[in-house]
């Protein structure tokens, strides 16, 4: 008689054969010994794994229970966000109407200014780094962003992962190592002057702090001054920070100049690089020459001299009279070329229709185009009655469709993203919003680095990739829950996508709550996608504890 | 509504807690696993029939929560491979050795061998030996025939003698 399979023994050691294979088991073992034996040998088995995987419940710390969100906390949540939509957006009319149209690429609650200032920004940043101090300055606050950001990762994601994070920190903390400290001289006289002679030259960068700051000797680095009359009449082989009531730079100056003050004027035969200013009234005379570009903001700017490149103004007057190598570009109430102003670009004028926009005086030249943008808002036109926004919204959803299926088809796991309820909407909402928001920022910073330049790229693609994706995955969400609510059956995830699309692009496209939705759906779905990629990337099935 | 969650809760919170522990490997993970299914089982408590143990209906949730959890890990799922192929290949191998596991009192070596099982061999042990769930259970959470459930509770229990099996050192 033959012995049965290892797998009808084991089976039947675990008593988990039919009855009738059972019986014929039990058979042959009143007969064979050896079988008998396998069979004991395999019930001991069964009990040491039972004591391998034993474990005691009572030494398990038992968190405090949380309740999950509830639906009128939800409700809650809403009437705050609703709240505070309302707030912001009637605070934003108000900066709105304060706000000169000069400055409004300035307000801080214009979403377009905010790009546009970090833009700014970020050029200027970068920019400048040629300057020691700066790069010095810069390197330590962008590695402490990377720094700060990995920390903040390992503690976020990753007690799974802490070993890898902090490891990472640690080569980042040695890649991030400042340059060689940078020899700083500081002078600082609490009333009277703080001055430097007209032999003198200070070796290291200088800054300087004091009721007046008179430089007329030589600064072999940068110089920082501050205090309520700052004059600069000696040379500066680096960069020139300064502050004050009234700023006068008279000296030659390598490097670029940032000077902000109530009254603001240039002499300077040379400015190496840019200079920017802000201030009530801002002049450059006319033996002023700087090499590469004007950025100024005040009340009255008044610009001669020589200016090597571009030159962008924003002002309720400006007055031009200087050779610009470049293009001039204004935001003002007024502009006035005087003679003997030559553009060697183009001149665009951005300001109020007011009469007396632009004035040309005879004498001045400009040799590229003159355009003037006059702003002054188009009456709306119903955008649900043109065929125009149909055909984009079309083109939209075409693409998005062949995009989304793809990407389903090559991550499958994406069709199973969990989404439990409105708790989860909610907490997905809050990851998307800190991810939308930090993302840029930090990335912008990290590009401040070298270690980080790669870094902050990579982010800042993700980051737009991740923008268009949102909306995918929603669209994926929805479809799913749709079909299996509505048809009762599992549809392809295709179909459900499509469906769950075009549910999203309908929903976003209502007048009214239409931006709403579509602000929601993109946080939502930021949100899943971070935690998607988290669950991915992060969780180790088989680490040891 | 006649239950007293929270009483049940931290009743039941450590087996609950184990099993997601044996059946994900690690104690983060056991945990934020053991929170999700507790918060399903409040969520869900109107469907709790009082009839049946607590635990056992929250030990249910937390069993299909952790198989979840596994799948989306693998994007396409734990595979638990072809019958046919597995059976062949646990045949092939003789019952020699059945003592490793026994000779092995020292049941943290046993766990840790467990633990670094293939998922496929490692799910069905610990919702046999731990959970106590029966083949007919463990087949319906994986989606596998019983009979494929007693083929991977086999191998799995053979690479775990080849793992324990003395070394020629240890015989010495």
């Amino acid at each position: 008689m033959t012995c049965p399979t290892e797998l009808s023994l084991s089976m039947f050691a675990d008593d988990a054969l039919e009855a009738r294979n059972a019986a014929e088991v039990e058979l042959h073992l009143a007969g064979c010994e050896r079988c008998r034996s396998r069979v004991a040998a395999l019930r001991d088995e069964a009990r040491a794994l039972r004591r391998a995987l034993a474990y005691d419940a009572a030494t398990a710390v038992v968190p405090a229970f949380v309740q999950p969100t509830t639906v009128g906390a939800m409700g809650v949540a809403a009437g705050v966000a609703l709240v505070l939509a309302g707030v912001f957006s009637i605070a934003r009319g108000l900066i709105d109407a304060a706000v000169p149209d000069a400055f409004r690429w300035f307000n801080p609650l214009d979403t377009g200014g905010i790009v546009n200032l970090l833009v700014r920004a970020g050029v200027f940043l970068m920019s400048e780094r040629g300057s020691a101090l700066i790069a010095s300055i810069f390197d330590a606050v962008g590695g402490s962003t990377v720094l700060a950001l990995l920390l903040w990762g390992a503690a976020a994601v990753g007690r799974r992962i802490r070993g890898p994070m902090l490891m990472a920190c640690v080569v980042c903390a040695f890649a991030l190592q400042p340059a060689p400290s940078h020899a700083v001289e500081i002078r600082h006289e609490e009333k009277g002057a703080v001055s430097i002679a007209a032999g003198e030259t200070i070796d290291d960068t200088l800054i300087a702090f004091g009721e007046t700051v008179e430089v007329n000797g030589n600064v072999a680095g940068d110089l920082i001054a501050f205090g309520k009359r700052i004059v600069v009449r000696g040379n500066v082989a680096g960069l020139v920070i300064a502050g004050g009531e009234s700023v006068t730079l008279d000296g030659v100056i390598d490097g670029s100049v940032i000077a902000g003050g109530e009254s603001l004027e240039i002499g300077s035969h040379r400015i190496g690089r840019n200079f920017y200013g802000g201030g009530e009234s801002i002049t450059v005379g006319d033996t002023a020459a700087i090499e590469q570009n004007v950025i100024v903001g005040g009340e009255k700017v008044a610009i001669a001299g020589h200016v090597g490149r571009d030159v962008v103004g924003a002002a309720d007057e400006i007055e031009v009279a200087s050779t610009i190598g470049g293009a001039l570009t204004t935001y003002a109430k007024q502009l006035t070329l005087l003679a003997p102003a030559r553009i060697a670009g183009d001149v665009r004028a951005h300001g109020l229709e007011t009469k007396d926009h632009v004035v040309v005086s005879p004498g001045a030249v400009i040799a590229g185009e003159l355009t003037t943008t006059l702003e002054k808002l188009p009456g709306e036109k119903n955008r649900y009655l043109t065929a125009h926004f149909y055909g984009w919204e079309l083109v939209w959803y075409a693409a998005a469709l062949v995009t989304g299926v793809a990407l389903l088809w090559i991550v499958p796991a994406l069709r199973r993203v969990p989404f439990d309820g409105a708790a989860d909407g909610l907490r997905s909402a809050g990851y998307g919003l800190v991810a939308l928001v930090a993302t840029p920022i930090i990335a912008v910073l990290a590009c401040l680095t070298v270690i980080g330049l790669p870094l902050g790229v990579i982010a800042l693609l993700l980051w737009v990739v991740g923008i268009y994706v949102a909306k995918l995955v929603v669209g994926q969400l929805v479809g799913t829950r749709l079909m299996e609510t509505v048809a009762q059956r599992h549809t392809h995830f295709a179909v459900a996508f499509a469906v769950g699309l075009f549910v999203v692009m309908l929903a976003s496209n209502l007048p009214i709550i239409g931006g709403l939705i579509r602000f929601g759906v993109t946080l939502v779905g930021f949100g899943l996608l971070v935690l998607f990629v988290r669950d991915v990337v992060f969780d180790d099935p088989f680490e040891n504890d | 509504m006649s239950v007293d969650f929270e009483a049940e809760y931290r009743s039941c919170y450590g087996r609950v807690f184990g099993l997601c522990l044996r059946l994900l490997g690690g104690n983060v993970l056991a945990e934020d696993a053991a929170h999700d299914a507790f918060v399903r089982a409040y969520r869900s408590l109107e469907r709790y029939d009082p009839a049946q143990p607590f635990a056992a209906w929250v030990l249910g949730i937390a069993r299909n929560h952790c198989i979840d959890l596994l799948r989306r890990r693998r994007r396409g799922g734990v595979r638990f491979g072809d019958e046919a192929d597995e059976v062949a290949a646990a045949e092939s191998e003789s019952v020699e050795g059945v003592d490793a596991l026994l000779a092995n009192e020292r049941s943290a070596r046993v766990r840790a061998a467990i633990a670094a099982l293939p998922e496929k061999y490692r799910v069905p042990i610990v919702l046999a030996y731990y959970d106590e769930s029966s083949y007919d259970e463990i087949a319906a959470v994986l989606g596998i025939t019983r009979n494929h459930v007693g083929v991977l509770l086999l191998r799995g229990k053979q690479a775990l003698r080849r793992t324990l099996a003395p070394t020629e050192e240890e015989e010495e």
